[in-house]
């Protein structure tokens, strides 16, 4: 009888510490509608400079043709910019002034401008700092955070066909505004990464390994329906063709490209990546085929329709 | 200080019982000592036990604490000499926070980590079992491509399967610590390893 009262005390015990320290499953995250669209299609807009065109002018054309930061930025709001920097080399990021410029403009629109990553091959802090991003979005008053220091929180992927749940950070939970900043590359596994592959940024090493060896396009868009970028200016300054997202080959753009859609502007980058590879006689990919973009387009983050996007082409001089 | 007869035959009597403990211990049979992974700079193995003095230094200083102290299974006489394992943290003397610096030759108060050109250090190879590799196994995959760090030691067939070169491999161990297959399908071995050499 005394080892039955014993048993029990030591399963409550148990019990009571399983409660305390089981990973607490919070709700998904809100995901606001596209703040930038006209006649309910998403628009897209594309500043189009010479070499010599102030990257900080390109982006801010390419945002003002869309409506201006102000649709979704105001006075208090948080907002997190997130580069795309899988290592510390400088080709495979998008270029600082990029970063810093749209940090300048959300600043300017009263936010409080937060340049958050989680790097995938390299120590996140030393990334960051030698692609130069740190510094200049220091410069521009934006405090920089690099996400693996911070303890993950576990969340809720309603709508997700291959994830149920996902880890991600608080300082991505918790903000009012999320802006990604890719650059635009090809891709050897998912053919191309730009804003929706950018999004594998905002999770902890352990979630990118799960996403890795369940099936990864189908994981990028279900992430990307609870974590989803309300702004994406894409930098395609210098577009890395041929192979990536590392040791591709550089070719010049000067073009800035940005919409409140991330499944539209890289339907439409990936057309611009794809022309560009068959005029330089590189095998190119098929748009049509990108997995993770029609997958994301299936479960309603954004159109791949290109009659149901306005693209507004902008040509700065 | 004065020691009785006693005493004296009594101590010299343990000393003699723990040496033919220790020297029947080393005759278990364990791997060769030059299959264990060194840290960058390492000097030749026969050097390299009698240099180390287990202090420990390169640990403390590592950034990515892809040193560990090495254990029983590596033989009882490498015990506490360091080794690098990439599953806990990749060398990233070749690109990452230890460029150009690397730390551990650096400290090394003895010289059995030697400070040689970046050029000069090839740790080890890269051991790949396709049959772990979820490339292989149809996913999207290829992690290791993407962090690999030296030009042409990991490329990529046009089915998008991962190739290994190991003559061009440096053993950083960056594509190791990335891949994300359990078990993983990358191990590093010592093989081909380019030791320092011991200025006497």
């Amino acid at each position: 009888m005394e080892a039955l009262g014993g048993l029990a005390i030591v399963a409550g015990a148990a019990g009571v510490l399983w409660e305390m320290w089981r990973p607490k499953l919070n709700p998904a995250k809100p995901v606001r509608a596209n703040a930038y669209t006209q006649d309910g299609k998403s628009l897209v807009s594309i500043a189009e400079g010479k070499p010599d065109t102030d990257v900080e002018t390109m982006v801010r054309h390419a945002v003002d043709a869309l409506g201006g930061i102000g649709n979704i930025v105001s006075t208090g709001k948080t907002v997190v910019v997130k580069p795309a920097v899988l290592t510390s080399d400088p080709g495979c990021a998008p270029d600082p002034r990029v970063v810093a410029a749209v940090a300048k403009l959300a600043k300017e629109a009263g936010g409080t401008v937060i340049v958050a990553e989680s790097s995938g091959g390299g120590d996140t802090r030393y990334c960051l700092s030698q692609v130069g991003i740190a510094s200049a979005a220091e410069k521009v008053g934006a405090e920089v955070r690099a996400l693996p220091l911070e303890e993950g929180i576990l969340m809720e992927v309603p709508k997700g066909v291959s994830l149920r749940d996902v880890r991600t950070f608080p300082t991505i939970y918790n903000c009012d505004v999320l802006i990604s900043v890719p650059r635009l590359k090809r891709h050897t596994a998912t053919a191309v990464t730009m804003s929706l592959k950018n999004m594998m940024g905002v999770v902890p090493d352990y979630e990118k390994r799960r996403f890795h060896s369940t099936d990864l396009s189908q994981c990028i868009a279900d992430l990307n329906t609870v974590l989803k970028p309300d702004l994406t200016v894409l930098d395609a300054t210098f577009a890395m063709t041929r192979t990536g997202p590392t040791g591709g080959d550089m070719v010049e753009m000067d073009t800035i490209m940005a919409s409140g859609d991330p499944v539209a502007v890289d339907k439409v980058s990936a057309q611009r990546l794809q022309e560009l590879e068959q005029q330089l006689g590189i095998s190119s990919f098929n748009v049509a085929d990108v997995r993770h973009i029609n997958a994301a387009a299936a479960l309603g983050v954004g159109t791949s329709d290109l009659s149901q996007m306005v693209i507004v082409q902008e040509n700065l001089s | 200080m004065r020691i009785a007869r006693r005493e004296f035959l009594k101590l010299l009597a343990e000393g003699a019982a723990a040496l033919a403990v220790f020297k029947l211990v080393s005759l278990i049979p364990s791997p060769p000592r030059t299959e264990i992974v060194r840290p960058p700079g390492a000097v030749e193995e026969e050097y390299f036990d009698r240099l180390c003095v287990r202090c420990g230094t390169c640990l403390e200083v590592c950034p990515t604490n892809a040193i560990v102290l090495a254990d029983f299974s590596d033989g009882i006489e490498a015990v506490s000499t360091p080794k690098i394992e990439p599953t806990v943290g990749p060398c990233e003397f070749f690109r990452g926070r230890c460029e150009d610096i690397m730390r551990c030759s650096r400290f090394c108060p003895t010289g059995a980590l030697q400070l040689v050109e970046r050029e000069e250090v090839k740790i080890g190879t890269v051991e790949f079992s396709s049959d772990r590799c979820l490339a292989y196994m149809g996913k999207e995959c290829v992690v290791c491509n993407e962090v690999c760090p030296v030009h042409g030691a990991n490329t990529i067939t046009s089915d998008l399967k991962p190739v290994f070169h190991g003559e061009k491999c440096v053993g950083c161990g960056i594509c190791v610590h990335s891949c994300p297959a359990q078990p993983k399908a990358l191990t590093l071995r010592s093989k081909g390893a380019k030791r320092a050499r011991w200025l006497r």
